[in-house]
């Protein structure tokens, strides 16, 4: 696997800059999103795979099948597990129930894990043209290796990646965002230590083109105004990091015709 | 599961403003809200929607160590248990995955900073000593709006909720306090009406039709849904997004604002009667019991 930058995006239109917007990690502008590094169909068992990167934040998703399935829908189903990582440094009282205790870590997925996967299935089954395959059932899975903050966002564009990496027929690509509000202002794309301080978190998953939100999780308290407010920019820069999944994509198009090509 | 028919019936009822029970897009069915009937919990309440869903819940507390993030605020944890009397769904393993969304959904409303006054009156000693909140709620009979029956039962619950009175005996050194448990007086939590209430709108039919509190028939036709809690101060206090449709920003837009009005009804509503309930429970009233235990 070579590791190297595929595309990297400064905020662009270039937002204000000054002292007053310098954000804890160096970021100069309420609305600049971290260097986003993506890369697809690295793993060779599955059928599609995606690695997403967005600052510290790391994430690996893996797609498997369409397989048979016998279900009570003739839609296909999708399924999805979402895992942090033991090492992923999300914070402790998030990963722990307030109050419950966790015999031993990672056994079984938390109720937060199960929720963020049922949340996941519902955004990708949103999007997949699950008419197009009768009776089968698609497996998502997802691994946070690192999380740095808007780590589930990361996951579903991740998601979003794999799936069409895996040729899965979808109405659009989805791509999340986070916003939070920091000291009475909605940041984007906030990394951990702005999380942590945030009076509230809203992350979104927003289809490009169809003009959709898919998924909402909304945590902590918010104004009805500035909940809208947040929303609106995470959809736009939701919008942004949609234009690099397609990038990423068209460039591995590129390189499959071009062996093919040589194979010929 | 519905049928061809029965979904355009009600959608096309939406699309003219009514449903098929006669409700407006956004009345709600008639609430049975009881309080106090579970002797053995420090507080109980029992919820009905309609005469279809039925939710019962009951907290018990218990002196525990504080979490070392907040040492001086107490703890509250949620389980919700969907019973296998509800729906056969739910039998077996069946309703694992639902019991992790609802009780993951209550700890998402209660872990905003909306509510941490009543969190840190749950506190006894800093770091050391303070209140534990075990709220089980068990889901008898489901009929549509799960998320806004469940929140409303463990609301009420909570603003029941009588702990035993602590005294701080201080002891020889800083960390060296001790409790004592004083089982006669008993005291309400303080701050319990921050607690929030969730409304869950679902998008039927066509564009910017929503509606709320909806029965399980609408749920099974409803595009997407937006469930949000709502405080007495009206802003959200935690919102997850459902169904397999997605929606447009607009409608959202008047969602959350719709789901806030509701709310705020609820919360009236519902805070004037439990006001009256406490008030005849401390006159030592006798109150006629109207539920199962009646």
């Amino acid at each position: 696997m070579r590791y190297g930058p595929l595309c990297r995006v400064t905020a662009a239109p270039k937002p204000k800059t000054s002292e007053a917007h310098k954000r804890s990690d160096g970021r100069t502008g309420w609305e600049e999103l971290r260097p986003v590094f993506l890369k697809a169909s690295f793993l060779s068992s599955a059928a599609g795979s995606a690695y997403f990167e967005a600052g510290g934040t790391k994430v690996f998703c893996a797609v498997h099948g369409p397989r048979a399935w016998a279900s009570s829908s003739i839609d296909a189903v999708v399924h999805c597990e979402v895992r942090w990582a033991h090492f992923s440094g999300r914070r402790e009282e998030t990963r722990t129930a307030a109050g419950g205790e966790r015999s031993r870590p990672s056994e079984s997925a938390t109720d937060e894990e199960r929720e963020l996967g049922a949340s996941l299935a519902r955004t990708l089954g949103t999007v997949t043209r699950v008419e197009m395959y009768p009776k089968s059932r698609i497996e998502v899975s997802a691994l946070v290796l690192e999380d740095d903050g808007s780590s589930f966002a990361a996951v579903v564009t991740a998601a979003a990646l794999a799936m069409a990496d895996a040729g899965i027929e979808m109405a659009d690509l989805t791509a999340a965002m986070t916003a939070a509000v920091v000291d009475g202002n909605v940041v984007v794309d906030p990394n951990a230590e702005e999380e942590r301080r945030a009076s509230g978190t809203v992350m979104v998953a927003y289809m490009g083109n169809v003009g959709k939100v898919t998924d909402l999780v909304q945590t902590g308290e918010m104004e009805i105004g500035q909940l809208a407010h947040a929303i609106q920019t995470g959809c736009q820069a939701a919008t942004q990091v949609r234009g690099l999944i397609k990038a990423c994509l068209e460039k591995q198009a590129g390189k499959v015709l071009k062996k093919r090509g040589r194979g010929a | 599961m519905l049928s061809g028919a029965e979904k355009t019936y009600i959608e096309a009822g939406a699309a003219q403003g009514i449903r098929a029970d006669g409700r407006g897009l956004l009345d709600l069915r008639p609430v049975t809200l009881e309080t106090s009937l579970l002797p053995t919990a420090s507080g109980s309440a029992r919820v009905r929607i309609g005469g279809v869903t039925d939710i019962l819940v009951g907290v018990k507390a218990e002196v525990v160590e504080p979490h070392v993030n907040a040492p001086d605020e107490g703890l509250m944890s949620f389980a919700v248990e969907c019973s296998s009397l509800a729906s056969p769904d739910f039998v077996g393993r069946g309703g694992a995955d639902l019991n992790a969304e609802l009780s993951q959904l209550l700890t998402r409303l209660y872990a905003s900073s909306a509510t941490r006054e009543l969190r840190r009156g749950l506190a006894l000693i800093p770091g050391r000593k303070c209140w534990v909140l075990h709220v089980d709620a068990l889901v008898l009979d489901s009929g549509g709006n799960l998320y806004g029956a469940l929140s409303l039962a463990v609301r009420a619950a909570l603003r029941v909720v009588t702990l035993p009175r602590v005294v701080i005996i201080p002891g020889e050194a800083d960390d060296d306090d001790e409790i004592e448990v004083n089982e006669e007086v008993f005291e309400r939590l303080s701050r319990s009406e921050d607690a929030p209430v969730a409304v869950t709108l679902s998008a039927v039919g066509g564009r910017g039709i929503y509606i709320a509190d909806s029965t399980s028939e609408e749920e099974a036709c409803a595009k997407a849904a937006i469930t949000m809690g709502v405080n007495l101060a009206g802003r959200a206090c935690g919102a997850v997004s459902g169904g397999t449709g997605g929606v447009d920003m607009d409608t959202l837009k008047s969602m959350l604002k719709d789901a806030v009005r509701v709310g705020g009804d609820i919360l009236k509503t519902t805070d004037s009667f439990l006001q009256d309930d406490i008030a005849r429970m401390e006159s030592g009233e006798e109150v006629e019991p109207v539920g199962f235990f009646s």
